[in-house]
Formats: C-alpha cells, sequence, structure tokens
C-alpha cells in the first residue's frame, strides 16, 4: 500500500504508519491499516495534548488553529480532509503527486474549500512556506501537489518524532530498517505519553529529559543493542537526524548526519569486546550536576543529567576526530566549556586506566580509516619507547613526548633517546622508515599533522606504562593538567 | 573515454534543500545533479536533451557556515501600484532566512561531451553555481581521455546509491536529479553518497560471486598509493541505480 520514497519526512511518516500497524513492511499495509490510524488521528488531533503538541508541526492547520477552538466541527472537517485523501474512492486529480508519483489528492485541503485542490502549504507540510507564496515554486504556482498517501504519511509524522527542546525530532536512515525502529520507538513512547496526559487532564506533552544530540544517539545506540541481539545482519547505512520546528513563533531545523564509518564504529564499540570501556567512556560522558533543595525542610535532589559530551562529539565525527582522540582516547581536559561539562574534569592523571589502545585501534580503522600498516607501526612505536621508558626509567623523555609542541622538539628527543640507546649497543628506537611512516606520511586529513601521530604513539605507551605498573610508581610524571601544546 | 574537465573556483556557494523553504534552508554539500544540468545548459546558452549525456564531480569547499539571507516573500496581489493606473501584480515583504553556505567551493567537472570545450571557454551566460548571485570562474578548461583501472580512490564526489554498500562511507542524500521543463519543471529526485574522505576500491566491501570492479580514473590525477582519481558517472534521466520512488 506504502512504499519508501526517499523523502525523510514521508519517510519517517510512512515508518510511523507501519509501526502503529505493527508491520515493518510498508508495502504489506493494508486499508484498514490506514484506516486504523487516520481515526487515531482523528480523534486525538482535534483535542489535548496532541493539540498543542502539534503547533510545531503544522501550526494554523484545522487541528490547531485557534478560531476553532469554540467550532469543534470545523476540526472535524479538517480531519476528514487532510486524513482522508488517500482512500480509493476519494477524489483525485491527473497531475502527480510530488513525493509518491501517485495521483495528488482532489479536494482542497481546508475546511472552507477555497485553496486550490490537492495543494499542500506550511500547515500540511512542516517548513514549505504559507498559502500565496510564490517562492521557491515553479512558475510562482504556490503549494505542493501531494498523493492522499503522502499527506496521511506527513500527519502520521509528529507521532513517529520525539518531542525534544521544543522541536520534534524525526530520524531517517537509507537503511528502511532503522527508520522504521526509530519511528516505532517513539511512536511507543508517545503513545504512551499521550495515554498519561489524557488521564491526568495535562495539556501538553513532557519533554525528553535529554538535549537533542544526546537523545539521538542515545536512542540509537539502544536500538543497535537490540538488533544486535535480534542477531540481525548489519548492513553499510547512514543515519540523518532532522531537529525541526514549524512553529510560527519561528521555524528551526537542525540536520545531524551521522555517516557510514561513524555508525560502523558505534556497532562495533557497543559490542561485547568492546563494551567495557566504551560504556566507561559513556558514563563519563554525562553532565555533571549539583544536588539541589528546592525548599526549606526538602532533602537535596540531584537533578537528572541532561546531556552527555560523548554522544555529542560523535556527531561530530570523522571532521572533529583528532579532538576526539585527545578528549576520550587520551583524557586531555578542554577548558572554556560550560559549567558541568564533564571535559572540563578530565585527567590522564587520574584515568590512565580509561586509556585503551583496542578501542583506539577500532576508531583508527572505522572513523578514521587509516591504513592498517600505518597503525601497526604506531603501536610497535609505542610498545618500543614504552619499554625503553620502563627500563631507563626515562621521566624526562617521557614528559616531553607527552608536552612537547613542535615538531622539531618531538624529532629532536627521539633522536637523542634513541642514539642512547646505540650508544648502549642497543638497536635504536625508531628507524628512518617507521619514523616517515608514522610521522610524515598524512591520510588525506586536514587534522592529520604530526601531533595526532604523537598523540596516538602516547596512548599505546601510557597502556603499556599503566600495564606495566610504570606509571603508577612515577604518577608525579603526569601534569594534573594536561595542557595543550602551544601552537606552532 | 574522452571527457572534458573543467575546473570551477568560486568564493561562495550554496544548493538548497527543495523541501526545506520557510525561514531555514539548509545547504547539501555537493551540487544536485539538477544543479549541473542547470550550470551546463547556462554555459550553452539552451536547454539540452540530456539523453546520453553524463557527468561526474570533484567537489570541495573550506567551511560551511549559516548567514542571513534577505528574502522578497511575495505572493499574487490585485489593485494598482500606488500613485499610479498600473496593476499590481505581487507584492511583498522582506524576510530574514538562515541560509547554508559553502566558502571557497572548488569543483572539477567531468562531462562526456569534449565537443563542449569551447563554450566552456566562452560561457553564453555569466558562470554561477547555486544561487545567481555564487559566481565562479574557470580557471581550467581540458580535453582528457579517462582509463579504465581495476583500483581507484574517490573521494569529495558524490556518488551513486550503490556505492554506500561498497564505501560504507559518507552519508545518503536525497537529491533533485532532473528538473524537466518539458513538464512544468516537473522534479525527479536520486539518491546519493556524499563522499568526502578518500576511500580506496581496495577496500571496498566485495561480494561472493561478483564479477571484480573496475572503474574509470583520470590519469592526470595525483596518484596516492598506486591509485588515481576515480569518477563515478551519473546521468539525468533514463534508468539510474540512484533512482527512488518519488516522482
Amino acid at each position: 500500500m506504502l512504499e519508501y520514497t526517499g523523502h525523510p519526512l514521508v519517510d519517517v511518516g510512512i515508518a510511523t504508519i507501519a509501526a502503529f500497524a505493527h508491520k515493518r513492511d510498508p508495502t504489506q499495509l493494508t486499508e484498514a491499516d490506514l484506516d486504523a490510524i487516520a481515526v487515531y488521528m482523528r480523534e486525538n488531533y482535534v483535542v489535548d495534548p496532541l493539540k498543542s503538541f502539534l503547533t510545531v508541526a503544522f501550526p494554523n492547520s484545522g487541528f490547531t488553529q485557534p478560531a476553532y477552538n469554540k467550532a469543534p466541527e470545523k476540526r472535524e472537517i479538517y480531519a476528514e480532509r487532510v486524513l482522508g485523501a488517500y482512500r480509493p474512492d476519494a477524489p483525485k486529480l491527473n497531475i502527480p503527486g510530488i513525493f509518491t508519483g501517485k495521483p495528488a489528492a482532489g479536494i482542497p485541503l481546508d475546511v472552507k474549500g477555497k485553496l486550490p485542490p490537492g495543494r499542500t502549504y506550511r500547515q500540511h507540510i512542516p517548513l514549505i512556506t504559507g498559502e500565496g507564496v510564490i517562492n521557491f515554486f515553479p512558475y510562482g504556482d504556490a503549494g505542493l501537489p501531494v498523493s492522499g498517501e503522502a499527506l496521511l504519511a506527513l500527519q502520521a509524522l509528529p507521532l513517529g518524532c520525539a518531542k525534544s527542546q521544543g522541536r520534534l525530532l524525526a530520524v531517517h536512515s537509507d537503511d528502511p530498517e532503522i527508520t522504521y525502529r526509530f519511528a516505532w520507538e517513539f511512536l511507543q513512547h508517545n503513545l504512551r505519553a499521550i495515554q498519561l496526559a489524557r488521564d491526568a487532564g495535562e495539556k501538553k506533552l513532557p519533554e525528553a529529559p535529554h538535549r537533542t544530540a544526546t537523545l539521538f544517539i542515545e536512542t540509537l545506540i539502544k536500538l543497535e543493542r537490540e538488533r544486535a541481539q535480534a542477531a540481525r545482519e548489519d548492513t553499510p547505512a547512514s543515519v540523518t537526524a532532522y531537529h525541526f520546528s514549524n512553529s510560527g513563533q519561528g521555524v528551526d531545523l537542525d540536520i545531524y548526519h551521522l555517516p557510514m564509518e561513524t555508525l560502523d564504529f558505534i556497532r562495533t564499540a557497543t559490542a561485547t569486546n568492546y563494551r567495557e570501556t566504551w560504556n566507561r567512556l559513556v558514563h563519563r560522558g554525562w553532565e555533571i550536576t549539583q544536588a539541589r533543595r528546592r525548599r526549606k525542610g526538602e532533602s537535596p535532589v540531584t537533578p537528572e543529567p541532561r546531556y552527555n559530551v560523548f554522544y555529542e562529539d560523535l556527531l561530530r565525527l570523522p571532521e572533529n576526530a583528532r579532538f576526539f582522540i585527545r578528549t576520550y582516547f587520551l583524557r586531555i581536559p578542554q577548558r572554556n566549556v560550560r559549567k558541568g561539562d564533564p571535559r572540563s574534569g578530565y585527567s590522564l592523571r587520574e584515568e590512565a586506566d580509561l586509556v585503551s589502545w583496542s578501542m583506539l585501534d577500532l576508531f583508527l580503522r572505522k572513523v578514521m580509516h587509516m591504513d592498517r600498516e600505518r597503525i601497526e607501526r604506531i603501536r610497535e612505536l609505542g610498545d618500543t619507547l614504552a619499554e625503553y621508558v620502563d627500563q631507563e626509567n626515562d621521566r624526562r623523555f617521557f614528559r616531553a613526548f607527552l608536552t612537547v609542541g613542535r615538531y622539531e622538539y618531538l624529532r629532536t628527543a627521539l633522536i637523542k633517546a634513541s642514539a642512547a640507546q646505540v650508544k648502549q649497543g642497543k638497536p635504536p628506537l625508531i628507524t628512518f622508515d617507521q619514523f616517515i611512516t608514522i610521522f610524515e606520511e598524512g591520510e588525506d586529513l586536514p587534522y592529520s599533522d604530526w601531533s595526532l601521530a604523537r598523540d596516538l604513539v602516547l596512548i599505546r605507551m601510557i597502556e603499556q606504562l599503566y600495564n606495566r605498573g610504570w606509571l603508577k610508581a612515577h604518577a608525579d610524571v603526569l601534569p594534573e593538567e594536561t595542557s595543550e601544546p602551544e601552537a606552532e | 573515454m574522452r571527457v572534458l574537465k573543467i575546473t570551477a573556483e568560486g568564493l561562495i556557494t550554496s544548493f538548497r534543500y527543495p523541501h526545506f523553504m520557510q525561514e531555514v534552508q539548509p545547504t547539501f554539500e555537493m551540487p544536485p545533479p539538477a544543479t549541473i544540468y542547470g550550470h551546463i545548459c547556462s554555459v550553452l546558452g539552451k536547454w539540452f536533451d540530456p539523453d546520453g549525456v553524463q557527468f561526474a564531480l570533484h567537489f570541495t569547499y573550506q567551511a560551511k557556515f549559516e548567514d542571513i539571507e534577505h528574502t522578497h516573500v511575495l505572493t499574487p496581489a490585485a489593485g494598482k501600484l500606488p500613485g499610479t493606473n498600473l496593476p499590481k501584480v505581487n507584492e511583498g515583504k522582506v524576510a530574514p532566512f538562515r541560509r547554508g553556505l559553502l566558502f571557497k567551493p572548488k569543483m572539477m567537472l567531468y562531462v562526456n561531451k569534449p565537443e563542449w570545450a569551447e563554450a566552456f571557454r566562452h560561457p553564453r551566460y555569466p558562470v554561477a553555481l547555486g544561487r545567481s548571485q555564487d559566481l565562479f570562474t574557470y580557471t581550467d578548461v581540458e580535453i582528457v581521455e579517462l582509463e579504465r583501472a581495476d583500483h581507484a580512490y574517490f573521494e569529495h564526489t558524490l556518488a551513486p546509491y550503490s556505492f554506500a554498500r561498497r564505501t560504507a562511507s559518507g552519508f545518503v542524500v536525497l537529491m533533485p536529479r532532473f528538473l524537466d521543463y518539458s513538464r512544468n519543471r516537473f522534479p525527479t529526485f536520486g539518491r546519493y553518497v556524499v563522499i568526502h574522505r578518500r576511500v580506496h576500491s581496495h577496500d571496498f566491501l566485495r561480494f561472493a560471486g561478483e564479477d571484480p570492479l573496475s572503474f574509470w580514473v583520470d590519469p592526470t590525477s595525483e596518484e596516492v598509493k598506486g591509485d588515481k582519481l576515480g569518477l563515478a558517472f551519473h546521468s539525468w534521466v533514463g534508468e539510474d541505480e540512484s533512482i527512488v520512488r518519488m516522482a
């Protein structure tokens, strides 16, 4: 009955209809399935809490028009028009709808019947222009012709979105399974919240407790975990979140792309072998909240954290990979962040146990697409240097490697230490080929530079020195707060 | 395959998502195929038959940001213009729209029409890409003989949707593929993969029983780990793996 179109808002609406009918494949939907969700919307869109919820999606529609507050019959008429145009017996135009190619609806989509038949505007489709506006349409022919099926999907869209920070969060993927599961998750949450609000006489639906980016990644991870447990096959896919408001008080739209490489990293990192490290990184990513006493005599209450910086920084990959590595894998604290941001308290001295080469190795392969040979060379150098520092107890070299701010100083420190080894009849710490591969070859990333390579070697060194117990014995060699190196 | 290779550079550009119109207009990170068609038409000074014409892209920019753009929001109007007997056709108001922009865009466009080289050297209309005010300069127009290779790398390009299953890199977008001017600018859409970072074909996912892959490469491009720049060609009409069920 319905097919995915590729358009994010229409597809999320289609997935919502499918989830409402408990059918993963929208082509399996029947007219009765469409009738069922249409009936639900007819009954619920015209009353609170959904009536107020819909103002961010369809301002001034028949569902939300304040002038209809005293004329509920008009809301019924509007609901019948926009939610019934898919029916086979409903009039159709001889022109294709823009999203599905099926014939556009053949009736005016307003209460008074004054609009051109089948034409949709901002009150029907979020983020397009209002009635009569001729900008952005071919030959100034205002409004989009839309089929009844696409119109029903667009009306169902808010039910398959999360309510977040006063806007709607719709999640779309080229993998229909992911689109479906997000719509299912948000729909189930909304159905429960609607019922609870109605039972309690509340006029509004509650907001999601977490900030949008956190909510998006948190939900994704939950769904991926369920998917892994169900032993469903992973296929490469990208996911895009649309956080939008079509409100008359102010339109807004943020788009978060989660590229295929980041999704692949998340899928693997949350799996068994890496889960413990992943969970600890996540745990240290939550906002730090302070206990507050609301009234005299009451015991203090610690509010729930609203965001997780680790989750939110995942959305800035791969562009932000260098920052990500320093912050989460090397535990370098961030200055000038807001109160409560846990990154200000990151500490290599306190959290050396969180430095994990295996997680970094995964990150380099999945997110940065780093050449395996280069990763292996970096690992080998990290091992060699860790052994050198441990055996020679060369605190000075370790400290220099950790804090050096200029490339030539790093080179000099390596050459000096290497020469000292050779003097003792031992092999050099680093060979010419190794040096070139690690520090001179780029990865076609603007953030790929010598200091990134240094950080990678350092992560392996620190992990090895921690395992050898050297770091515990020489904790003072790690600065309490490692600062960003001076720019060259 | 002999192709025309055009290098074009500009200061700013923007490729609006077609269905996000109101007050906030994010930009695609690559020019959609429909934009490339319009761009070539402006060079030639006429609509051309897209049947059989193919193109490939290498597109970079230095930064992505937002600016406020004043849009004259217009509606039809009746009556007379003030102080005249002239009929008023439209009226409107200026409204601030948040517009996504790309800074310092650079495009290498490959088209399988080497005979259009002179047209690109003497374009019929001002060279623009994206908005009409986003002027570009052609810094190079040449004819290149592409080669077939078993290996290639792809970067900063728009690839057909089928690449998503192979590259496991980038993200998928729905873009306008073609606007049919003979049918009131009726749009068709396609799904594409935006690939920014370099991915080598030897890292592509392979499937059991499939034939060895081969690619068109630009022999004049930089060689990286033994590979040349691969080109993913697109068409505007006809069967294409990017097609989705949208109109």
